[in-house]
């Protein structure tokens, strides 16, 4: 709960600096402060989000799951947060066109990961079959 | 955790560019105003470039992605 009060002192002093800088003769800081922000927060909150990773990794262990299966899946969560971050800074500096591109990148990446888990099931669906 | 002071020595470095940009200008050197843009932004990039290392790492490093 105080870790909220961190993060919201953090971003609104980080809010008051980009709108000041904004108005100075080199608006590229602003963006700098913004990714500093945006970067630091993320950083608060990757141990928390480490502590929940701990957790289903033992419950798949005790589930007897395989491995691979939720590596995948965090492996996309990660790709999704990261992606997600970049893309927002880009729209924020007023490149959308780049922004887009990141997030298709980041979809391509997704599938990727994912063909394995549906060749998987598809193999699985065939042998199901008589 | 990293230093926070970061955001404040960037807003610093943007009131002295800015000062330095127009004194500089008032004083007919616009080559070396522009200059002081193309320095305040690689003092800029070099704080926080290494920020942004640590969170791509850790990134990494918690949802194991190699």
């Amino acid at each position: 709960m105080e870790g909220l009060f961190v993060i919201l002192g953090l971003a609104l002093v980080a809010t008051v600096m980009i709108v000041f800088i904004q108005e100075s003769r080199i608006p590229g800081v602003g963006i700098m402060v913004s990714v500093f922000a945006g970067a630091i927060i993320f950083l608060y909150i990757l141990p928390k989000i480490t502590q929940v990773i701990t957790v289903f990794d033992e419950l798949a262990s005790r589930a007897s799951l395989n491995k691979f299966y939720l590596a995948t899946i965090f492996k996309i969560i990660g790709i999704a947060y990261i992606a997600e971050f970049g893309a927002q800074i880009c729209r924020d500096a007023g490149q959308s066109a780049i922004a887009t591109k990141v997030e298709f990148a980041a979809k391509v990446l997704v599938m990727v990961l994912a063909v394995p888990i549906i060749a998987a099931i598809l193999e699985s669906v065939v042998r199901l079959l008589p | 955790m990293v230093d926070v002071s970061v955001i404040f020595f960037l807003t610093g470095l943007a009131i002295a560019v800015t000062i330095l940009h127009s004194f500089l200008k008032q004083a007919g050197r616009d080559e070396y105003a522009y200059l002081t843009l193309v320095v305040g932004l690689a003092i800029g990039l070099l704080k926080i470039i290494p920020v942004i290392h640590t969170l791509f790492t850790q990134v990494k490093a918690v949802f194991n992605l190699y």
